[in-house]
């Protein structure tokens, strides 16, 4: 039985879906990139275009092949070029690790992918060992945990444009791919309805993963890129909660009010996490290129110097955090409607319920995050020399601003669409909000003005020299939420104490490793070392043993070959 | 439609009054006269006269974040049923765009009180963000057993039910309706998560990141603050009466709320901030049983 025929809509527009952020966010970053360069790096320039458009064109192949090996060479392709551009400053040793990570990665999905196609062309599949296959092939790409680990190192170390396509178009591509092996497409294999438990578990449980992971791991860190890319696992998750629901509620029969939008949250959110966190990696690399630093904790007060950047970095932020009136609000509304829905009928209670408790404590830390980087790198005082800082060239703001004006047009359409199509009264309300904000200006304007005042400095309790350094950084800010996950996030503390009775310096500085690293990944590679280390025994540098190696090899085929 | 107008405009008369009950009763308590219980009429009316100095280190963030921060409460109070009838714009739904909107107004406080470059504002608004973030979870929590429970998607369907025969069944709804009076208590910053009264700034969270607002954008901040507390002090009375109780006696019982929360603050010590989280742990473990329990019920 072929169990999505209710969900048969167009390939076209569903491989759109895709195509848009790949090309939107593309061209933008292209824009914004054509600044971004500058220096020493522009006598590199050829190469990151070519890497660059390399990618793009990739991308453009996975979603646009019709058959899987014209997908996979584009799928491999596409981790080919991408990583020149993770290697872009190769002279630094992080950027060559990240590069290094990246490959691994991309070639270990590719193959779990070949193996899962192989199998899946068999006369009798072992349907769920295809999806799970499947599912690390792509979730190395998408990032759930613990595949997580290239995200964090390769969005740092790669160019910002780079980076905003990468995190923006890429990596939803994985669900893509997911969704054309076992959902729609021509690739479309014909999968039983008993896989359907195995996607909604896996799914729910990788997805709350990545979501609640995600946004942890990104909330204590102090590069504004690798915090994004964390956030970006988060978004992942939060996408594949979605799935899950919908896997559940075509499990539990329950299409129009469980099903179907639960899954079109999912694909909606695919479309504003890429404008959305596209225009957020513009603005880092907006920041970096006009700073120098990523570092929060040395940055602060630049929306004075910037104020255009700085204001669209605020209102992104805003919408990355989930909440009304922009559009990721939009999408992650459609999955807790799922959620509600399924409760409200009786079905699938236990996922449903782990869906709501799961992204609405992601939702809480996600503000805090974004209020963290927005008010670490743009508000208050400086804590570094910003004196000759100024606005970026037109055109980085310019490539910020259209995909922003996108996400504005996103919320507003797909209000529209549910208010004229399904009658939720969202686009009235959303015309309220707006109408509310207008009507308090208005009334802040018009009330009487009161004795005029210059501008002074803050009162802090009177203290007559206030300086930048007493107002609290990004990483104290972001501490006491921190510290109520310590057990989880278990940040690495140097403190230098105050000593004696004339103290002179103290410091302190709180560092929260990924745990995918450290706590998964570091130790099973390093038995792996161990255990490989034993085949030295066979690498002993003799020529008599390789020689006597290749002697015994012969006899044993041709002992096998006469035996059988 | 009228009655929704009428109710929708008693509240937004009645939130200030709501305060002014619950500061009498902790004056009450500690055996003062205490203010008159329309006090914060007065100061609004005296701080929208006056002028807002600004720092030199604030942007247009710290200007507008008033504003914003009350647009999106004023909008989460229109998708709220009010008195008997049911909300102004309801939808399947509509709860979370009802919390969503409440947490967008965080958002812009958080951003202004950050903005000015004070250490004050700065360790309010951190720990406002930490516990904001737990009780999203028991609010969501509660929320899975409301929809379980009244087998509706609106949050008018939520709050209103007609008592059962069987008193067991109202076990559940008590568990969560406790949670939902501790979220009520850490969102409007109530003993024992914060401590309003305090002029020691080290104590405090709201009062500490609004300390830099002055004139109407304190007024602002201040009204959407009563807002809040009338709104969460409605959701409780709504969980924990039936239909025809609230019908007539939601604006009384309401105002009620504000004296029973007065007790509550007067009662009990502020905790150290460090154990807060715990308290909140166990607000969702109350959410998460009544979930449970439902579940099994059913």
């Amino acid at each position: 039985m072929v169990y999505y025929a209710a969900m048969d809509f167009s390939v076209a527009h569903f491989s759109a879906l895709f195509l848009a952020p790949t090309c939107v966010v593309g061209v933008l970053a292209a824009v914004h990139a054509t600044r971004y360069l500058h220096g020493e790096e522009l006598r590199r320039a050829p190469w990151f275009w070519f890497y660059f458009a390399g990618t793009l064109l990739a991308m453009v192949g996975v979603v646009l092949s019709p058959n899987m090996l014209l997908f996979l060479l584009a799928w491999e392709a596409m981790g080919l070029f991408s990583s020149g551009l993770v290697g872009f400053e190769s002279e630094s040793k992080a950027s060559r690790l990240a590069t290094w990570i990246y490959l691994l990665a991309c070639h270990a999905g590719a193959v779990c992918l070949i193996l899962a196609g192989v199998m899946a062309t068999r006369p009798e599949p072992c349907w769920p060992a295809v999806w799970y296959l499947a599912l690390v092939g792509f979730g190395l790409k998408i990032g759930f945990p613990p595949f997580h680990v290239w995200l964090p190192e390769a969005h740092p170390a790669a160019p910002a444009p780079a980076s905003a396509v990468m995190s923006g178009a890429m990596i939803p591509l994985g669900f893509y791919g997911l969704l054309a092996f076992f959902v729609v497409g021509p690739m479309r294999l014909s999968v039983p309805a008993t896989v359907l438990p195995h996607m909604g578990w896996s799914l729910l449980v990788l997805g709350s993963a990545a979501a609640l992971g995600g946004i942890l791991f990104a909330l204590p860190q102090r590069n504004i890129k690798r915090l994004l890319a964390f956030s970006s696992v988060e978004n992942m998750g939060v996408i594949a909660l979605g799935l899950s629901l919908a896997a559940w509620g075509l499990h539990a029969r329950c299409l129009d009010t469980v099903a179907w939008p639960a899954f079109i949250g999912a694909l909606l959110h695919v479309l504003n996490h890429a404008f959305l966190k596209g225009g957020l990696f513009l603005g880092a690399g907006s920041v970096l290129r006009m700073t120098g630093t990523l570092d929060m904790d040395n940055l602060g007060g630049l929306m004075k110097k910037m104020p255009g950047t700085g204001t669209l970095f605020t209102l992104n932020a805003l919408g990355l955090s989930g909440l009304p009136p922009l559009n990721a609000f939009a999408s992650e509304f459609l999955i807790y409607l799922a959620a509600f829905k399924a409760l409200a009928l009786g079905q699938c209670v236990l996922p449903a319920s782990a869906v709501l408790v799961v992204l609405s404590l992601t939702g809480g830390v996600a503000a805090a995050t974004y209020t963290k980087v927005v008010s670490a790198v743009f508000l208050g005082e400086p804590r570094s020399d910003i004196s000759k800082v100024t606005e970026t060239p037109k055109r980085m703001v310019f490539a910020q601003a259209v995909l922003f004006a996108l996400s504005l047009l996103t919320s507003f359409a797909v209000a529209g669409w549910a208010q004229f199509k399904f009658g939720y009264p969202v686009l009235t309300l959303t015309g309220i909000f707006y109408g509310l904000l207008l009507g308090l200006w208005a009334i802040r304007r018009l009330l009487p003005r009161g004795k005029e005042h210059p501008r002074r400095p803050t009162w802090d309790c009177g203290y007559a020299a206030p300086t930048a350094r007493m107002a609290w950084t990004g990483t104290a800010f972001s501490q006491p939420l921190a510290d109520t996950f310590e057990a989880i996030l278990r940040p690495r503390v140097h403190v230098k104490h105050v000593k004696g009775l004339f103290p002179g310096d103290s410091a302190i500085a709180v560092e929260t490793d990924d745990a995918g690293v450290t706590r998964f990944w570091g130790p099973i590679f390093h038995v792996c070392a161990r255990l490989f280390q034993r085949t030295h025994l066979l690498q002993n540098g003799s020529l008599h043993f390789y020689v006597l190696l290749m002697i015994i090899a012969v006899a044993a085929l041709l002992i096998w070959g006469a035996l059988s | 439609m009228t009655g929704m107008l009428l109710n929708l405009a008693l509240t937004l008369a009645l939130a200030p009054l709501l305060t002014g009950l619950l500061n009498k009763t902790k004056a009450v308590f500690a055996g003062r006269r205490g203010a008159s219980v329309f006090q914060l009429y007065y100061d609004l009316f005296k701080l929208l006269r006056k002028s807002s100095p600004r720092s030199l280190s604030s942007t247009w963030l710290f200007d507008l974040a008033p504003i914003l921060s009350l647009a999106a409460l004023l909008a989460a109070t229109l998708v709220f049923p009010l008195g008997h009838t049911a909300a102004l714009v309801a939808f399947s739904g509509d709860v979370v765009v009802f919390f969503y909107l409440l947490g967008t107004s965080r958002f812009f406080t958080v951003l202004g009180a950050r903005d000015v470059a004070s250490a004050f504002p700065d360790m309010g608004s951190a720990r406002e963000v930490q516990f904001s973030a737990l009780i999203e979870a028991i609010v969501f929590g509660a929320l899975a057993f409301l929809a379980l429970m009244s087998r509706e998607s609106t949050l008018t369907g939520f709050l209103s039910f007609t008592p059962g025969e069987e008193v067991a069944a109202a076990v559940p709804l008590l568990l969560a309706a406790a949670a939902m009076f501790v979220v009520l208590l850490a969102e409007n910053c109530r003993v024992p998560f914060d401590d309003p009264e305090t002029h020691l700034e080290l104590t405090m969270i709201h009062e500490a990141m609004i300390l830099d607002n002055s004139g109407p954008d304190l007024a602002f901040i201040l009204y959407g603050a009563s807002l809040k507390l009338w709104l969460f002090s409605a959701f409780c009375v709504r969980m924990l009466f039936p239909d025809p109780v609230v019908a007539f006696g939601f604006f009384p019982l309401t105002l009620l709320m504000g004296v029973v929360v007065g007790a509550v603050e007067s009662s009990m010590a502020r905790m150290r901030f460090l154990k807060t989280p715990f308290v909140l742990a166990g607000a969702f473990a109350l959410a998460v049983l009544a979930l449970v329990l439902e579940a099994m019920a059913k």
